[in-house]
């Protein structure tokens, strides 16, 4: 797939503050391309600095091969989607969605199948002489994805447009959203700061921090092989156990937790070898053992103190002499878990990855 | 978060700033040139006639007709005030506790009385105050009284037709502020073992007290600088400082003294002005200057 | 949940607020039956009512007051409405120490007494040959209305996301596109309480008209002025209860108005 958008080394300061720094980013012609991270990471900036209201303080942003940087919004042919919708109060829908190609010198007449067909899409005609503020929250959100849409932009961007409404609708919008993407084809730039959000929805994320770009990957790369502490601990949740004496030998890890010595098959992971290092286990890697001998290779004994019930599986948290406590989910088709249980903790070889570090809050390792 | 917050500032490098400095300095540059310099101009003249030197001002300070003018204003001013503020706070608080058809009526009939001209009102007060006027007649033709009583021309008739102009101005700020007040605080404190008195007085009152202090500064600025109402039902024997100014200036030609007198009423306005800001908002968009 | 001792406090407000608002209201409605006093002085009509001071009022001098009237508040409430609205959407999208500064000159001519306002004008006005004209009387009341546009303007601007703004331009339009079809349709209702207050203003500014006007420019409020200081005409009486009903039909009109936005 070619490239449909490119940051070159973008930076961007707003006195001494700096919101974007050196910036690279290369995202594909119909991806579904996620920036993920928490307030003030940068995403938002990147966001309006492709939307064209931010102009970078160096660096460059190409379509096509063609330097964007400083053309204005109204010329870049980008459909954007505010968080909090920004739709025109004295408009209706129809008018809302008129707007994009009124603008563009369109007539009413000439316009009137376009815009059918959008609201078609979205499934809203039959509201189109409302005013927005006689519409939900979610129909509101589905009339900006279609002013966004009526006038086939190039990208498509999104700045948390889920994020106004309530937990329910906002799981139908996400599968409407993966839908729409599929359809129309068009590239998708969408911000959130809700993980689940982007593990969900997105081909690939960038995670943001501090104004750079923290990771790049699919969903299941970023999840499954983090490449730093933020990382593991902003996507899920971690166990973190800090780890000494690794060593190396071809395609095996070997480390030390306590006075016990595990393995870990390295894959294609780079392993960090010096300073603090921390092993990252994810909770449902973890595998509860009743006896030693069921258990296997590396594990650990250790005591259940909490067990929490949701329904659908249990957390507990097992206390351990070596690693601390470390979290474990249990689904139902184990035996529940008590409180006070003699267990061992078991992975496999291939289940965790070396991180550098050590987290910051000691009650971290098992706060998403 | 800050840029965050810098995105959403109005002035990024959205279009061309230009057009909109022409929007404000059109305006403005109108303004600064018609108003200002006329303004700034009492001011001078105040200083400069008829000599250089701040002799007007010297003036204002010993001569005793002025001091009983300026006296007269501060007392008309202190009294319509009070009166403004104590009969406003009541109606304002009465108006947050009445059913809402009874005080959509009553808000109705202030607002009615807020639109009508100033000089209409006067004209009213005039047909029922004068000695052959409404309510001597009443009183007269119920046995009351025999003689009719004199009710303008007075302090009793500057008061009453000014109290009824500032009214409005009172009760419907004090109504706005008093509507922000979260109406279960005052059971909550009841409810704590407050008794109605106590509850009113440490929990309302404090609470309305910002509206109060905006509402009699506001009243004090507008009653300062009165005109029409003391003129005419003062009839010439109540003189406040605007009719006396309006007096040097078109009777007496004494251009100094009216200018300087302008200047005083002016600064003492401004002041009260700044006061003001303090507690209400003079129609800031939030971020104060 | 009001106790007796409580419920007797708002009570007695509830008085103390009707006798304020028949104080308001009562002696300003005491013009309509002497509008219609047949005596040639100020009465109330025994009996035998006349439409004599109506009939006044459409001869003689006071329809060429009103004319005169309508047409400087017509004037200065539409200069008022046009420098204001620039001022308040300009600074609407700079919002920075300067015009935030200028706003406050803006402002000004609300707070300064109108007798000063007299003096000044008189003065400056007698310096430019303006004194009685129309020109000289329309200028002023634009000063004097511009705050009430700016502030009512400003007041619907407030609200107005400005997010909006961007979603335009993302959206294709120009900066030009989007102060007409977004930024105007969105005052527009401030823009019409700010024409109104101006208009009114105007329409009974008296102070700073009986200085700089004699009798090229004979206002209504000027008239009604003179006419109060030579004897007490009942003409005033008529022109008042014309005044109190088209005042009250203007805020019924804008009650209905408002009910039919919220709903």
């Amino acid at each position: 797939m070619k490239d449909a958008l490119s940051f070159e080394s973008v930076t961007k300061k707003y006195g001494e503050f700096t919101a974007l720094d050196n910036v690279s980013l290369d995202i594909k012609a119909g991806e579904f391309m996620t920036l993920l991270g928490p307030s003030g990471s940068g995403k938002t900036t990147m966001l309006m600095t492709i939307g064209g209201f931010v102009e970078p303080s160096a660096g460059h942003v190409t379509l096509d091969g063609q330097r964007i940087t400083h053309l204005p919004p109204e010329n870049r042919n980008f459909g954007l989607v505010f968080q909090g919708y920004a739709l025109f109060p004295h408009l209706t829908v129809w008018e809302n969605v008129f707007y994009p190609l009124r603008v563009r010198g369109m007539r009413k007449a000439e316009a009137e199948p376009k815009v059918r067909d959008v609201l078609d899409l979205i499934q809203l005609s039959h509201l189109a002489e409302r005013f927005p503020k006689q519409l939900s929250g979610g129909q509101q959100q589905r009339v900006a994805l279609a002013r966004a849409l009526v006038f086939s932009p190039e990208l498509l961007l999104l700045d948390e447009p889920l994020s106004a409404l309530d937990r329910a609708l906002r799981k139908d919008l996400q599968r409407e959203l993966k839908d729409l993407h599929e359809r129309v084809g068009t590239t998708f730039i969408y911000v959130t700061h809700d993980q689940e959000e982007a593990l969900s929805m997105s081909d690939r994320i960038a995670i943001l921090r501090d104004g750079q770009i923290e990771q790049l990957g699919t969903p299941s790369q970023l999840y499954e092989k983090p490449s730093s502490i933020f990382v593991a601990n902003f996507l899920g949740k971690s166990n973190f156990v800090p780890v000494d004496d690794l060593t190396v030998e071809g395609g095996e890890v070997r480390y030390s937790v306590g006075q016990d010595r595990f393995r870990l098959s390295r894959g294609d992971m780079s392993i960090p070898q010096s300073g603090e290092l921390s092993l990252a286990l994810r909770p449902e890697r973890l595998t509860l053992y009743a006896n030693h001998k069921d258990a296997p290779e590396n594990c650990i004994a250790g005591k259940v103190v909490k067990v929490t019930y949701f329904g659908q599986l249990y957390e507990a948290i097992v206390s351990t002499q070596a690693a601390g406590d470390l979290l474990v989910t249990v689904d139902l088709a184990q035996n529940e878990p008590r409180i006070g249980d003699q267990v061992w903790l078991g992975w496999a070889i291939d289940s965790g990855v070396i991180l550098a570090g050590r987290p910051v809050e000691s009650d971290d390792a098992y706060a998403g | 978060m800050q840029g965050d917050m810098a995105i959403t500032s109005r002035s990024s490098l959205l279009g061309k700033d230009a057009a909109y400095w022409g929007m404000v300095l059109l305006p403005a540059v109108f303004l600064a040139t018609l108003y200002l310099v006329p303004v700034i101009s009492v001011m001078v003249r105040s200083v400069t006639e008829p000599t250089l030197g701040l002799d007007n001002y010297a003036v204002i300070l010993e001569n005793k007709a002025i001091q009983n003018v300026l006296g007269k204003t501060v007392y008309i001013c202190a009294v319509t005030t009070a009166l403004t503020l104590l009969f406003g706070y009541a109606t304002a608080y009465a108006m947050c506790r009445m059913p809402e058809r009874e005080q959509r009526l009553m808000f109705f009939l202030v607002i009615l009385s807020f639109w009508i001209s100033v000089l209409i009102r006067t004209f009213a007060w005039i047909a029922v105050l004068q000695p052959q006027g409404l309510l001597n007649d009443i009183l007269i033709g119920i046995g009351i009284i025999d003689r009719p009583l004199r009710l303008v021309r007075n302090d009793l008739g500057v008061i009453i037709g000014m109290v009824h102009y500032m009214l409005p101005y009172a009760i419907l700020p004090l109504f706005a502020n008093m509507k922000t007040i979260d109406p279960t605080l005052v059971p909550a404190a009841r409810a704590l073992g407050a008794t109605p008195r106590k509850a009113f007085m440490t929990v309302f009152l404090p609470l309305s007290l910002p509206g109060l202090a905006g509402a009699s500064i506001l009243v004090l600025i507008f009653s300062s600088g009165f005109y029409i109402t003391p003129a005419l039902l003062g009839g010439g024997k109540v003189v406040m400082i605007a009719e006396y100014i309006s007096v040097q200036m078109s009777e007496t030609l004494k251009w100094g003294l009216a200018t300087s007198l302008a200047t005083v009423l002016m600064l003492v306005v401004l002041a009260l002005t700044i006061a003001m800001s303090r507690y209400m908002d003079i129609g800031d968009t939030g971020k104060k200057a | 949940m009001a106790t007796d001792a409580n419920r007797q406090s708002v009570e007695m407000s509830r008085i103390v607020a009707w006798m304020t608002t028949c104080f308001l209201v009562l002696p300003i409605l005491i013009v309509i039956p002497v509008s219609f006093t047949p005596k040639r002085y100020l009465s109330m009509p025994a009996g035998d009512w006349s439409l004599r001071h109506y009939e006044v009022l459409i001869s003689g001098g006071w329809l060429s007051s009103i004319g005169d009237s309508l047409l400087v508040a017509i004037c200065s409430a539409l200069l008022a409405l046009a420098m204001g609205t620039l001022f308040a959407v300009g600074h609407w999208r700079l919002n920075n120490g300067v015009t935030r500064n200028l706003r406050l000159l803006l402002l000004l001519p609300m707070i300064v007494p109108p007798i000063v306002h007299a003096v000044a004008f008189y003065q400056a006005w007698s310096i430019l040959d303006l004194l009685d004209t129309y020109l000289g009387l329309i200028l002023v009341h634009t000063m004097k209305a511009l705050p009430f546009v700016v502030l009512s303007v400003t007041a619907s601007l407030v609200n107005l996301d400005p997010r909006l703004e961007q979603a335009s331009r993302s959206l294709g339009a120009s900066s030009r596109q989007t102060l007409f079809y977004i930024l105007l349709p969105q005052v527009r209702p401030g823009m019409l309480a700010g024409g109104i207050f101006a208009f009114i203003t105007s329409w009974d500014e008296i102070i700073v008209a009986i200085f700089i006007t004699s009798r090229a420019v004979y206002t209504l409020p000027k008239r009604i002025w003179d006419g109060l200081f030579d004897n007490v005409d009942p003409a005033i009486a008529a022109l008042g209860t014309i005044m109190i009903i088209i005042t009250a039909i203007g805020l019924l009109i804008k009650d209905r108005y408002e009910k039919a936005q919220k709903t």
